[in-house]
């Protein structure tokens, strides 16, 4: 093997792994969870969680949602209400976002919200 | 997925850094990101963490080679390739020693990832299986290698005073990355130091960008595979003794042949680490237990994510150490060597001092001591990883 080879295999190597890295990370789904699945040590990945919004507050710059599951219940918050304006308590939504703790109490801060609307 | 291959060039250059610094080892490195994670954790998500540890991890692999090569400082994975390389160095290949280490590494990575299926479905039922031998197969391994030396009644010697000193410093109290001043004597001071003495004259170095000749790349390769698994199943087991075993099997290995596997193990081994958390969720090495401190669990997506991560930082890292060897290979031999090797042993002493303390300090004579021996007594530095391997049976049993 000379130089030259060896440099083409390591562009092919890179190119490989660039292929990988961009399936992995259009195929990677986040995981859902039931929302007595989540725990402290899980703070900061990222989660789903598929449930009924039992309490709604909206500010101006946030929406703080209640949801709740057949295993229990956690608080979504969102910080771009707008695209959920017609939100409404009894609905099932999909909340995907990053699990974080405040105040000493579990909750997802969520980067999209559907509706089953 | 812009910031992942950010992450992963950033960690590929910052590998390469690390690389060609003697005496700083991976493991050293992960623990200082894990203890300073809390300052970044803030600003970048767990998962590019990971991703830049590991293209520090794999690009370390790659770049270790040089200071192993042409300082004659190794750590303990780099002992066994200290005779070839630097047998090569004094002929004025030094340049080609890299690079045969740089093969073994870039093919190493791609002979894992095809075989990580096959891993990912049987290392669960193959460790379930050998777990309970461990402690036998590492005394099996060990009295092989002892059985191997021309002068075996020394091995035996060296083998369990390396053991009995790595039970006492593991026992030391307060003292902090035990492993660095411990392995840096064995294997780094003690090598600089002789070769003050021995006042080494490195010769003008030959820069052959030609096809290496007599190069049996899928026999080097699928016997680093075999010593990755011997060394991946076995702890305490390191690299250079599971090429010695591995390549017992075959009577002629070159000095070439030798360089591949090396170069192929470390990198295998990486990878391996990362399908063993996944399946039976031990972390085998420094680098993945500091990713396991970001992303507690990995799933099937992670895995081929790191698999990419690996591929981009192994193409990344030859290029970046393929060019930096010819550099140095060109510059070496005008260089006062006996100055090169007084700047590095002081710096492995300050890093010891600053990582370790006054105890790190002690530790670091005595096993400074001890890595003479083998030297004068004609036995394979190799024995020395009795500082590792007994305290393991000892643990085990």
């Amino acid at each position: 093997m000379n130089d030259k080879t060896l440099t083409k295999i390591s562009l092919i190597s890179s190119f490989i792994g660039l292929i990988l890295v961009y399936l992995a990370t259009t195929i990677i789904q986040v995981k859902a969870y039931d929302i007595s699945e989540i725990k402290e040590s899980m703070v900061d990945r990222d989660a789903k969680i598929v449930g009924q919004i039992k309490n709604i507050v909206k500010t101006e710059k946030v929406l703080i949602l209640l949801v709740k599951d057949n295993s229990g219940s956690i608080t979504v918050v969102s910080f771009g209400p707008e695209d959920i304006e017609d939100i409404k308590e009894g609905q099932i939504i999909e909340a995907r976002g990053k699990i974080a703790l405040y105040k000493n109490k579990l909750e997802i801060i969520a980067d999209s919200i559907k509706t089953n609307d | 997925m812009i910031n992942i291959i950010l992450a992963a060039l950033i960690g590929s250059l910052l590998g390469v850094i690390t690389g060609i610094i003697p005496g700083i080892h991976v493991n050293l490195l992960s623990a200082i990101i894990v203890v300073l994670g809390s300052l970044y954790l803030n600003i970048f998500d767990p998962l590019t963490i990971s991703i830049f540890i590991l293209s520090i991890a794999i690009s370390h692999t790659f770049c270790k080679a040089i200071p192993a090569t042409f300082l004659g400082v190794a750590e303990e994975n780099t002992i066994f390739n200290l005779l070839p390389s630097q047998k090569m160095l004094i002929e004025g290949q030094g340049y080609e020693a890299v690079k045969l280490t740089i093969i073994g590494s870039l093919l190493g990575a791609f002979a894992i990832i095809l075989v990580s299926p096959l891993l990912l479905i049987s290392i669960d039922n193959i460790y379930s299986y050998v777990k309970n031998y461990i402690p036998y197969l590492l005394i099996l391994s060990s009295l092989f290698l002892i059985y191997k030396e021309k002068n075996k009644m020394w091995a035996l010697v060296i083998f369990i005073l390396s053991g009995i000193f790595g039970i006492l410093t593991f026992n030391v109290p307060n003292i902090k990355e035990v492993l660095l001043p411990m392995l840096s004597g064995l294997f780094g001071l003690s090598t600089i130091l002789l070769s003050l003495k021995d006042k080494v004259k490195v010769p003008k170095q030959n820069i052959n960008k030609d096809k290496i000749k007599d190069l049996n790349l899928h026999k080097s390769i699928s016997i680093g595979l075999i010593a990755s698994l011997l060394v991946g199943f076995l702890p305490g087991l390191g690299s250079a003794q599971g090429a010695a075993i591995a390549t017992s099997v075959s009577k002629k290995n070159s000095n070439k042949t030798l360089l591949v596997i090396l170069g192929s193990i470390d990198t295998i081994i990486m990878v391996m680490s990362i399908i063993a958390f996944y399946s039976i969720e031990r972390a085998r090495s420094g680098a993945i237990v500091a990713i396991t401190r970001f992303i507690p669990q990995f799933d099937l997506n992670t895995i081929i994510l790191f698999m990419g991560v690996t591929l981009i930082g192994a193409g990344v890292s030859a290029i970046i150490t393929l060019y930096l060897t010819r550099f140095i290979a060109n510059k070496i031999y005008k260089l006062n060597y006996r100055k090169i090797g007084i700047i590095v042993s002081i710096f492995i002493i300050l890093l010891v001092a600053i990582v370790s303390g006054p105890l790190g300090l002690f530790i670091l004579l005595i096993s400074t001591i001890i890595g003479t021996l083998p030297i004068f007594l004609g036995v394979s530095r190799s024995q020395l990883m009795g500082c590792l391997i007994i305290p393991v049976i000892i643990y085990l049993l």
